[in-house]
């Protein structure tokens, strides 16, 4: 996505006047009080949408007290504090200055822990009998949260460890201990803690750091792995566990710096304290290091810091330049957006007047049948895949598209994808 | 270049001040010269945009670079 964002600056950069700069960070945080979300999008069974905000106890607030610990992977880092908080050299997260209440469903104001939207992107549910049965059986678990991450192992630990999560959660695999007395007072204590030695109150009367409480969680994904298994339902589900512990690891020891290659929040610290080795007459409050802060995450590559760390091979590698170079152009096979980008390519010639995650509508070519637009629904989030597509460009598949039936009593969690 | 330079006289002027390791005192035990170096990496690495960063006028940048909305 960065690269996509990246050659989008590039071509609107073309069309500025002499003098004018696009300068696009791929952060959370202006440094101004404004911040804006790196959101992600889960797939949940609506079964566990209703556990988690009708029913709440335990499964929102253990996944509050995951998402909590969790930035000491995740966070991207940042220079000061916003929106009325205390001043302070550096936090791990870009947005916990942000987090003011642990539910709702507001995004740009009082912004939730976790975000109750419900918008399953399945069509409407008060639409066809097909859009209302996809909308009784699948969610969409929209996290607004989390940080922006350039470090590959940072990216691919918040994807997964959220997956884990919440297929432990689908199987009613929650432990009611590891609740946070006040998951968003956490959330500020531990931003705040660059040291990770902050501890905060469990519910259950516990005093743990964030790492102490990472560690509890990776346990039980350990225990379920060992018992159920992830599957099919998570894929890599080995090596999520693998990088976690080992940075669980990393940072229980004290080696931090030894992270600076996986998370952003250790090699941007250490980039900053690195110049002010090095250069005299600054310091946390200078503006020049405010300027550092925001452009480690510069999209140009003559500009951003993570991308000269990068360059010499001071960040780990989860996929290769060419795996990302060849994603850019072609969709996933295993998700809906290959019909999509199928359909937008193959009808290229005609209007476009509306895309979403579940449709795409065009200007009809033939006025004459009285018809002024086509839409093409795309309500299935695991159907229209390549392989559904293949059949049904050969005429072996249904029209409707390749939907998979849900084994009623299967206590297996539900095949989980980021929704695309 | 001259960042390099710079960073490389740092390096020697550190190495040579008291209290400092010195090489003839045998291996380094307590990784301190481990972690200069790693340092070193890192500016060796984004010294060039740290340079051409800090060269402008940073005050201006984070003043202008601000998001209005947003979620």
């Amino acid at each position: 996505m960065l690269v996509i964002a990246r050659d989008a600056m590039r071509a609107a950069s073309a069309d500025l006047s002499p003098g004018e700069r696009l300068v696009v960070l791929a952060n959370n945080s202006d440094g101004h009080g404004q911040s804006y979300g790196s959101h992600l999008n889960f797939l949940i069974s609506r079964e566990t949408w209703h556990r988690i905000f009708d029913r709440m106890y335990p499964d929102l607030f253990v996944l509050a007290a995951f998402q909590a610990s969790s930035i000491v992977i995740t966070g991207q880092g940042k220079v000061g504090s916003e929106n009325g908080h205390e001043p302070v050299d550096y936090q791990l997260s870009q947005r916990a200055d942000f987090i003011e209440t642990l539910q709702g469903i507001q995004t740009t104001f009082n912004r939730p822990l976790i975000n109750t939207r419900d918008e399953a992107h399945c069509g409407h549910s008060w639409g066809s009998d097909r859009a209302s049965s996809l909308n009784d059986r699948y969610a969409r678990l929209h996290c607004i949260f989390f940080d922006h991450t350039l470090c590959q192992g940072a990216t691919f630990l918040k994807v997964g460890m959220m997956q884990l999560v919440l297929a432990m959660l689908e199987a009613g695999h929650v432990d009611a201990g590891l609740i946070l007395e006040d998951p968003v007072a956490a959330v500020h204590t531990w931003s705040r803690d660059p040291d990770l030695a902050a501890r905060v109150l469990l519910a259950d009367g516990r005093s743990l750091t964030a790492v102490e409480l990472q560690w509890l969680f990776l346990e039980r994904a350990k225990e379920f792995a060992e018992t159920q298994g992830f599957g099919e339902y998570v894929p890599d589900s080995a090596a999520i566990l693998e990088l976690w512990e080992d940075t669980l690891s990393k940072l229980e020891a004290g080696s931090i710096e030894s992270l600076r290659s996986r998370l952003d929040w250790v090699l941007k610290r250490d980039l900053i304290e690195a110049t002010l080795g090095d250069r005299t007459g600054l310091d946390w409050r200078s503006p020049e290091v405010k300027h550092l802060d925001l452009i480690y995450s510069s999209l140009d590559e003559r500009e951003g810091l993570y991308w000269a760390c990068e360059r010499m091979g001071l960040v780990e590698h989860i996929v290769t330049h060419a795996e990302i170079s060849n994603l850019t152009r072609q969709a996933p096979t295993d998700t809906r957006a290959w019909t999509r980008a199928w359909l937008l390519n193959a009808l290229a010639a005609a209007s476009v007047q509306d895309v979403d995650w579940d449709h795409i509508t065009l200007a009809a070519p033939n006025a004459s049948h009285g018809r002024t637009a086509r839409t093409f629904h795309l309500y299935d989030p695991l159907g229209f895949t390549k392989e559904y597509l293949d059949a049904r460009l050969q005429g072996s598949a249904p029209a409707v598209g390749n939907e998979r039936k849900s084994k009623k009593g299967n206590s297996k969690p539900m095949k989980r994808r980021r929704q695309t | 270049m001259r960042d390099r330079e710079r960073q490389h006289s740092e390096e020697e002027r550190r190495r040579h001040s008291p209290g400092a390791p010195h090489d003839e005192d045998g291996p380094d035990d307590d990784g301190i010269d481990e972690l200069r170096a790693e340092t070193a990496s890192l500016l060796e690495a984004a010294g060039a945009a740290i340079g051409n960063a800090l060269s402008g006028n940073s005050s201006e940048f984070v003043r202008e670079v601000r998001q209005t909305g947003g979620q």
